[in-house]
């Protein structure tokens, strides 16, 4: 509720006597409104409305004597010039009653399933090979590492790993996950092979002589050091064709046992296993390099896969005869066409040109293999 | 004495609990005084306890915060008014230089327990310069606590805590739901913590941070998704320095997923301290990233674009859903 009082009209007068009203109670004015008339000993003044509200109580009839700074009007507080509460913008107000703990609460009642650690690698490589992490144990008890998920996978594989189809296809995941493979292609003109020419011996021979001169290529990956480990012995994985499917058998020690005829027998030996199926353990050693001879089926070019550890693959597709020039004459030879692939982590495209070089080199010119020291060229 | 109040009220009410009973309480500012300050927060209180003591200050924020300054190291509990935190920035100077290392420049015999009180956020269709959330500029600071309350409840505690401590604080309010949250706030003259965050609703799939107006969305947003079988653990932050990391990482520890919605702008955010931590202390239990719902980096618009700056509880939700059901 507010008050106005009478206020000092001037030339020192006390009072007046209220001649008029110009509003009643109910009333809502605004400011500088005429209010009231008063009339005082010197004139009669209108009083304006100080401002805008609503009129509760008019405090003196019209006649009566008013002593200046006395009642004169009381306006009603509810409507006293609305206040905004606010110098910008506008405030939204609520009726609803907000109801929670003040101090919050205790957490210790959802029960939350499956409450395991695991670095976001190997969540990430979890969701990649479908495992559900949930279900995997860590090893050091604390947090779940790839190696964990690559075992627990392992374990949990559907795949039969016994048939030469799912090792095929296990072969080609890893070589698909870890290997960044490059590859390259080249011809060789072998018009000078003889008919009896052994080519696949021949082709063997060609390679270890480019493994001799650019040795990077028989290695090993090292996939917890990330590089390349170059290895002296050469174990060279076959690929052969079956009935029963895709082998990799391994001629092993291959610098060692070397001589055409050996070489012959070792070939065929593996052959024939290959045919039954009946391969011992040394068979299938972890070649260092490989050898893939589609060339006796059909097809010139291909990207051959590299398989981890090794680094490198190398396929000669069938041999055609082509017109080629030779010595600035036009000649019909045969050609063998050649795809080495590498793992472009550890080896570089000179690094694997350099070795192609070599093997073309060697395969374009005769040289005995009937010796004991086969690597030995005949010029 | 329970009494149903909002947010500004209850501010009103812990300035009065605290003139009543520390007689070196002394508040000051613009307009604070008959006016009852732009927001009516102090409404009352000069009648009450005098001009001595509730000061209407010139327009002057550093002198404000000066003499703040000044009365708190001489043993008042001064509690300096800002009309909104977009002035207080020639306070700032006062408030870094001075206020937040008192204690360490005088080898802790001398300390600073003053409050720096200022109107924050949009949301209120105001001009430029009214609409400030920069609550991490003062999170920057060592020697500063910086609060922001989210309900009555928490404004009348924190506050209370605020004007208790030895130290300055900067206390932000949510000016936009300044009368928009209504709560049953005993008002017992009890203080609350001033270095622990709250958790409001408990859940299992993910845990949701946020504070001052923002939070009125996030429990919005919770109240929605619940309805599609999203268990969101909330927590308002209410103290944004001290960080009360622990009640976070033990909540992400248990959920593997965090959002973190505020309002201010992205860049440079408290959100990004937080993930931060997260990503230090509790990496191997992450489902998912963190992420944040914010202001953009711009300067609050005007009127009708406010809506579209601040997070809203659908852009809260999205996000939550989003993590929760990556699109593949």
């Amino acid at each position: 509720m507010n008050d106005f009082l009478l206020p000092d009209l001037g030339e020192g007068l006390t009072d007046a006597i209220i001649r008029e009203w110009h509003v009643s109670v109910g009333d809502t004015v605004e400011i500088d409104q005429p209010l009231v008339t008063v009339e005082t000993a010197k004139s009669i003044v209108e009083v304006p409305t100080p401002k805008t509200a609503k009129i509760h109580k008019l405090h003196a009839e019209v006649g009566a004597n008013v002593q200046v700074g006395s009642i004169l009007v009381s306006f009603s507080s509810n409507n006293v010039g609305k206040d905004s509460k606010t110098v910008v913008g506008s405030l939204s107000d609520t009726n609803e009653v907000l109801i929670e703990n003040p101090t919050g609460i205790e957490t210790n009642n959802v029960k939350v399933a499956n409450k395991f650690r695991a670095l976001p690698a190997a969540r990430m490589f979890a969701k990649k090979h479908g495992i559900d992490i949930s279900k995997v144990i860590p090893k050091n008890n604390i947090s779940i590492t790839i190696e964990d998920l690559e075992e627990y996978k392992q374990k949990n594989s559907n795949v039969n790993t016994e048939t030469i189809e799912n090792q095929m296809c296990l072969a080609m995941e890893k070589a698909k996950e870890y290997v960044v493979p490059a590859t390259i292609c080249d011809e060789a003109n072998i018009y000078l092979w003889g008919q009896d020419t052994d080519k696949t011996v021949t082709i063997i021979h060609a390679l270890l002589n480019a493994i001799t001169k650019s040795p990077k290529l028989n290695g090993h990956f090292d996939n917890k050091q990330k590089k390349l480990v170059q290895l002296k012995n050469i174990n060279l994985g076959i690929a052969m064709q079956t009935d029963n499917g895709l082998f990799a058998p391994t001629l092993t020690d291959l610098a060692n046992n070397s001589s055409g005829d050996l070489l012959r027998n070792n070939i065929n030996a593996l052959k024939e296993k290959a045919k039954n199926n009946d391969f011992a353990k040394d068979d299938l050693g972890v070649p260092t390099i490989t050898l893939s001879n589609v060339g006796t089926i059909a097809g010139q070019f291909s990207t051959p896969i590299v398989v981890p550890p090794s680094v490198a693959i190398v396929a000669t597709g069938k041999v055609r005869d082509k017109v080629v020039p030779v010595n600035n004459e036009i000649k019909i030879c045969p050609i063998l066409p050649i795809s080495i692939s590498f793992d472009h982590r550890v080896i570089t495209g000179g690094e694997a040109s350099y070795f192609l070089k070599y093997f073309i080199e060697s395969l374009e010119k005769k040289f005995s293999y009937n010796s004991e020291k086969t690597l030995e060229m005949s010029q | 004495m329970k009494e149903v109040v909002t947010i500004l009220e209850a501010i009103n009410h812990a300035l009065d609990y605290s003139l009543k009973v520390n007689k070196n309480v002394v508040l000051l500012g613009q307009d604070i005084g008959p006016n009852g300050g732009v927001f009516r927060v102090t409404e009352g209180l000069q009648q009450k306890y005098g001009e001595e003591r509730v000061i209407d200050t010139p327009l002057a924020e550093n002198m404000i915060a000066g003499i703040t300054v000044g009365m708190a190291v001489s043993g008042l509990v001064p509690i300096a008014e800002f009309q909104f935190m977009g002035f207080i920035y020639p306070a700032v100077d006062q408030i870094l230089s001075h206020a937040s290392r008192m204690r360490n420049r005088t080898r802790g015999r001398l300390t600073c327990g003053a409050v720096f009180r200022a109107p924050y956020c949009g949301g209120i269709g105001a001009p430029e310069h009214h609409s400030e959330s920069t609550e991490a500029i003062f999170s920057h600071i060592p020697g500063i606590r910086v609060v922001i309350p989210s309900s009555p409840a928490r404004a009348y505690g924190l506050l209370l805590a605020a004007i208790e401590n030895p130290d300055p604080v900067v206390f932000l309010e949510p000016k936009k739901i300044y009368r928009a949250v209504k709560q049953e706030v005993n008002l017992d003259g009890k203080a609350l913590p001033l270095d622990k965050a709250f958790v409001l609703t408990e859940g299992s799939d993910l845990t949701l941070v946020s504070w001052g107006a923002t939070l009125i969305e996030a429990q919005k947003a919770v109240t929605d998704l619940a309805k599609i079988d999203i268990s969101v653990e909330l927590i308002d932050l209410a103290t944004i320095k001290p960080l009360d990391m622990d009640t976070i990482i033990k909540s992400v520890m248990k959920t593997g997923r965090c959002v973190i919605a505020h309002e201010a702008a992205k860049t440079c955010g408290v959100g990004a301290e937080i993930a931060a931590v997260l990503a230090d202390k509790c990496i191997e239990y992450l489902q998912g990233p963190i992420k944040r719902v914010t202001g953009y980096d711009t300067v609050m618009p005007y009127y009708q674009l406010e809506e579209h700056y601040l997070p809203c509880k659908d852009r809260i939700s999205n996000e939550i859903i989003n993590l929760l059901e990556p699109v593949v």
